[in-house]
């Protein structure tokens, strides 16, 4: 495979804190469109390993590289490319959904042309048209999750990284997001997700499963039910299952 | 850069306007402070209360104690005959001074063998102890003048011109009368500008690390000195109606002359401002708790603009040692100035070199700033 298709390519990717080895050397590449799940439970790595990809923490070791730059070494550029939504919900809360969004446009510099043609969408996207001036603190889950993920992809980036995107969402609201990343993915853009809902996961292109910071198993869902739980008719769960199992075996 | 600065700035100008708090903390506690402190210090001595034993009872004793009863510094609390019961009056704090006129005194006099008077004084608040005896002193003083002018004038020799001697022939400029509300109120300005610039932006920071707002931010492409400046801009403009509002208290509540020049004026203070709220964004950088930065700000302006920007005491008389620890002080050259500036009608000819210090303060504190701003979680 070429290396521009590759949106992200990891390499014996580790990070320490102090003794604590939270990502151990784990590698991986996320092609350019896909919808790539980060699967673990709870402590795993998973968000360590996300806000590694987005620069705002430094590798202990290892080499990391998204849209072709190198995460340690050129964090700024890597910034400008890419959209992160964090798992807690980080949007201003005394701030008005419209003056999040202006902010968000002004952090990425979007022309004012752009800017507003943005906000429109996203207002639309999230369901928010005529609440711009609501304060986002007095929104409900659902839509803060959907405003979120429009200020996270306002600036058009390359890549998405989104945190356990759907934690505290209802079903239904769920089940919008995950349509509105399939349309980014087939508009070219990459999709890193991270969820320790394994339903939730299976939407995913490919999957990497990741147990006490060491990534055990890579692939589709339906190889790895193959390979894992031997049938394509199994569950998620299984394969998770029968992955940690594998994985304590070695 | 600018583009990503505004962003901020906007931002964090929305954010204070919508928490009524921190808008109260700019704007109102400064002045509510500086009516309540600036009332409250004062170094006019003004009715001490004394006690006199009068044990001459003469018609000498009874003149000089009407002449200090008469005097506005003093407030007679007794004129009592003997010594006893008395001297737990001084204890009690009941009266700062006692005055014992001794039983020869009147006799000594008129024998020309020079009468002597016995002060007992409360030294416990050492301060006014010796203003209120230097009072005393004056007072003592012109009635011994005047007691020798009456023997000469019996002995029948006249001096027209005064009584021969040195005088001393005192004016005071820039505070005719000694107002210390004038002295005091333009050091006042200078703490409590420091403390509330602080405490402001202390918070700015650490909040944002707590909400995990930071995070977000970070994860785009922002750079330090955009985060730094764009953190400053509004509340440096909420500083700014701070000055107004306290420059128009000190005029109209406790009429400090203003003879300096306003543009100077203001130019300082804004100086002083970037200084305090430049303190106030390092130390929220460093702690990344609201808790811990807020104490460390208010801990690290409050005593040593209080103690050792020469507002107590001056400078010039502190130990060699704590004088150089004054330097980093912002406050010490902010207090000089704003004093020079409301009393001696100084402009940017004479506060040059202050403007100086709290430049290369501010450009310090500033670019620690920047290099503390890490634009990542570790």
């Amino acid at each position: 495979m070429a290396a521009e298709e590759l949106s992200i390519d990891v390499h014996e990717l580790t990070k320490k804190f102090g003794s604590f080895t939270a990502v151990d050397r784990v590698s991986f590449d996320v092609r350019r469109g896909e919808i790539f799940g980060f699967l673990g439970p709870n402590g795993a790595g998973k968000s360590t390993t996300i806000r590694m990809l987005c620069g705002i923490i430094r590798p202990s070791s290892g080499r990391a590289t998204v849209g072709g730059f190198d995460v340690a070494e050129r964090p700024e550029d890597v910034k400008r490319i890419i959209g992160y939504m964090s798992q807690k919900f980080t949007l201003y809360g005394d701030l008005t959904v419209g003056e999040n969004i202006d902010f968000y446009g002004g952090i990425h510099r979007l022309p004012s042309v752009s800017k507003k043609e943005r906000k429109e969408w996203i207002l639309k996207m999230a369901g928010l048209e005529g609440r711009e001036g609501s304060l986002t603190r007095e929104l409900s889950g659902g839509w803060k999750q959907r405003l979120a993920l429009g200020c996270a992809i306002l600036h058009r980036p390359r890549i998405v990284f989104l945190d356990e995107p759907t934690a505290s969402v209802d079903p239904a609201s769920r089940r919008d997001f995950w349509n509105l990343i399939y349309d980014l993915s087939e508009q070219g853009t990459t999709a890193f997700v991270t969820s320790h809902y394994l339903d939730e996961v299976e939407r995913c292109h490919r999957i990497a499963i990741i147990y006490q910071g060491k990534i055990i198993a890579v692939g589709t869902p339906r190889e790895l039910k193959v390979r894992l739980a031997g049938r394509a008719s199994a569950g998620l769960e299984e394969v998770f299952l029968a992955a940690i199992r594998e994985a304590q075996a070695t | 850069m600018i583009q990503r600065i505004l962003p901020i700035a906007r931002k964090e100008a929305i954010q204070i306007r919508r928490d009524p708090r921190s808008l109260f903390l700019a704007i109102g506690l400064p002045i509510i402070l500086i009516i309540l402190f600036g009332f409250a210090i004062t170094y006019d001595i003004r009715h001490v209360p004394i006690g006199v034993i009068d044990l001459d009872r003469s018609s000498l004793s009874r003149d000089l104690i009407s002449r200090i009863s008469a005097s506005e510094y003093f407030y007679l609390r007794f004129n009592s005959r003997e010594y006893a019961g008395v001297e737990k009056t001084l204890k009690e704090g009941r009266v700062t001074i006692i005055i014992v006129v001794p039983r020869d005194f009147s006799r000594n006099a008129a024998r020309g063998a020079g009468p002597t008077l016995q002060l007992l004084v409360d030294g416990m608040n050492n301060n006014s102890a010796l203003i209120a005896m230097g009072y005393l002193n004056q007072l003592v003083e012109k009635f011994s003048t005047d007691m020798l002018a009456g023997t000469f004038a019996r002995l029948g020799v006249s001096f027209a011109g005064g009584m021969p001697g040195a005088e001393l022939r005192t004016r005071i400029w820039y505070n005719p009368e000694l107002t210390s509300s004038n002295f005091i109120v333009p050091g006042l300005i200078a703490v409590i500008m420091m403390i509330m610039s602080a405490t402001l932006t202390s918070l700015t920071v650490s909040r944002e690390w707590e909400t995990g707002t930071m995070e977000q931010m970070i994860a785009g492409p922002v750079r330090a000195h955009e985060v730094v400046i764009g953190k400053l801009i509004p509340y440096f403009g909420l500083g700014l109606a701070q000055v107004v509002l306290i420059v128009i208290v000190s005029r109209v509540i406790f009429h400090v002359p203003f003879r300096g020049n306003l543009l100077c004026l203001f130019t300082v203070s804004s100086i002083f401002l970037l200084c305090g709220l430049g303190i106030g964004v390092f130390i929220s950088i460093i702690a990344r708790s609201q808790q811990l930065s807020y104490t460390v700000a208010t801990l690290t302006t409050i005593l040593p603009s209080y103690l050792l920007s020469g507002f107590i005491s001056p400078i010039s008389s502190m130990p060699r040692l704590i004088r150089l620890v004054t330097y980093v002080v912002p406050a010490r050259y902010f207090l000089t100035t704003l004093r020079g500036i409301y009393l001696k009608g100084y402009g940017f000819g004479q506060v040059w070199p202050q403007i100086i210090s709290l430049t290369v303060f501010f450009a310090v504190i500033f670019t620690a700033c920047v290099k503390a701003f890490r634009v990542r979680l570790d």
